[in-house]
């Protein structure tokens, strides 16, 4: 039987469902996580400590590991784990992006610099240093614009500037929370570099997929109904299938393929992020991982199969070319902030799972704990989800039910 | 098992064992504890499964969302 390394992070909130599709595959597991599982020495062979930092030093890990337990397969269940993924299959001569395909995915200045220098269109931008003076830079900078920590990710740090004072203002906001999180501190290079890009109008809708063999495979295009203008860029619903034209999607899905080419994407997930202006598309981004967060759920495909395990078919070498989304629509909210506090509770859950169309609901964050709305926090409240005969019922479903919870939070 | 879960401040009781099912519970850290599938299929599982090799299957009972002190929380 063989055997997979999962990599997940500590606080992954996708260890579960991995896990579960590697069980339905008949696999063995060795989960790989920079947090030391506590039964480790009971039971060996089935959880490694590894760190996502050193890739080198991780990287000699996995490979003194699998001279013990050989490895059919190593996946990354997200973005801080690519890395150490794609260097360790390298290493192990696993199918996997290779190391330097990720490393152009996952640096957002030089992923548009690579796309740029393949012809493909793409905003302008530039990168400075937060050393730098800001009023000086925005004086070279064209608005509006998007401001973007290169060292956080999803959409923590992203503010919008539309003029120079507002650009200082962000400017200094994103200092905060990049001193907060001690990046500027430790370090003059990338981690307290900021990607100073075009404001790109449009709808914005991602991409979920596997590159297998350089061929992408398209599972979902997903659209984002809220509008994402700023000044942040908070994330709440996501629908598939998408509603846009057959052509506008044929679009996407053909933009998407030739950034992946260009940056080297060849064998494993991708999530991509887009802005659709009319008949301009646009890349936010392209992830050399799965979507995020609990959002996968969304995603089911006939035969009976996860997203999870299309992905780990994928690595292993087994068909998964012949599953399909299934029939209907489906679509989760994550469940934003309201504002800044102390959870004291969720009320109306209850109501919220009365609406039709709506399957589940999760609240993540414990009563008590600390909540931070973007751009300084990095979390939602939880996760809604919901699925019915077409994206517009789904859509409502998610906005009634989100409607009837009361969130009460106290003062921090 | 316990002493080991016990360093994250968890616990697990055996509820029952039916038709070779083991039915487990977590509390304390590990009630809600992001990394409680970790824990239960790479580590207990593992270690019930080679001492008791008759065992079919383990299901956790646990009502994660009413824990209140997980050790680890999942995030974005």
């Amino acid at each position: 039987m063989p055997r997979v390394l999962l990599l997940f992070a500590r606080t992954s909130y996708r260890a579960e469902a991995f896990l579960l599709a590697a069980r339905r595959l008949g696999v063995y597991v060795t989960a790989g996580s920079n947090h030391r599982q506590v039964l480790a020495d009971l039971a060996p062979g089935s959880t490694l400590s590894v760190g996502v930092k050193d890739v080198d030093r991780s990287t000699a890990t996995v490979v003194r590991f699998a001279s013990d337990y050989p490895l059919a397969a190593i996946v990354a269940a997200e973005d801080d784990f690519t890395p150490l993924a794609a260097a360790a299959s390298e290493a192990l001569g696993l199918t996997h992006h290779t190391r330097e395909a990720v490393r152009y995915a996952r640096d957002k200045a030089l992923m548009r610099k690579r796309l740029s220098a393949a012809g493909v269109s793409s905003p302008w931008f530039h990168v400075a240093s937060l050393h730098d003076d800001p009023v000086g830079v925005a004086s070279k900078t064209v608005f509006p614009c998007v401001l973007k920590p290169l060292s956080l990710s999803a959409s923590r740090g992203v503010v919008r500037a539309d003029a120079p004072e507002e650009f200082v203002r962000a400017w200094h906001r994103i200092r905060g929370i990049l001193e907060d999180i001690d990046v500027v501190g430790r370090s003059e290079g990338v981690a307290a570099e900021i990607l100073i890009e075009a404001y790109l109008p449009g709808r914005e809708v991602a991409v979920e997929g596997i590159v297998a063999g350089g061929e992408l495979l398209t599972l979902a295009i997903l659209d984002k109904p809220d509008p994402m203008e700023g000044p942040f860029f908070e994330e709440t619903i996501l629908v598939t299938p998408s509603r846009l034209p057959d052509g506008v999607q044929d679009d996407i899905v053909s933009f998407v393929r030739r950034c992946a080419g260009h940056l080297g994407l060849s064998d494993g997930p991708i999530h991509a992020e887009l802005r659709v202006d009319a008949d301009q598309i646009s890349l936010l981004e392209i992830a050399p991982r799965s979507i995020g967060g609990r959002c996968s759920a969304i995603l089911r495909f006939d035969p009976e199969a996860s997203l999870e395990e299309l992905i780990l078919r994928h690595a292993l070498g087994m068909p998964f070319h012949d599953f399909v989304r299934e029939g209907g629509a489906a679509g989760v909210m994550m469940l934003p902030i309201p504002r800044g506090g102390v959870l004291r509770q969720v009320g109306g859950l209850e109501a919220a799972l009365e609406v039709p169309g709506i399957e589940g609901l999760e609240i993540t964050i414990t009563p008590g704990q600390t909540m931070v709305p973007l751009p300084e926090g990095n979390r939602y409240l939880g996760f809604l989800f919901a699925r019915a005969e077409k994206p517009d019922q789904v859509e409502n479903a998610l906005r009634v039910a989100h409607a009837r919870m009361e969130v009460e939070v106290e003062p921090a | 098992m316990n002493p080991g879960v016990a360093q994250h401040g968890g616990h697990v009781t055996l509820v029952e064992v039916r038709d070779n099912i083991v039915f487990l519970q977590m509390g304390g850290g590990c009630q809600r504890c992001g990394m409680a599938s970790v824990t239960l299929s790479q580590g207990i599982e593992r270690i019930l499964r080679e001492q008791v090799p008759e065992i079919a299957g383990i299901h956790d009972v646990t009502n994660h969302s009413a824990g209140d002190s997980p050790y680890i929380t999942a995030e974005k």
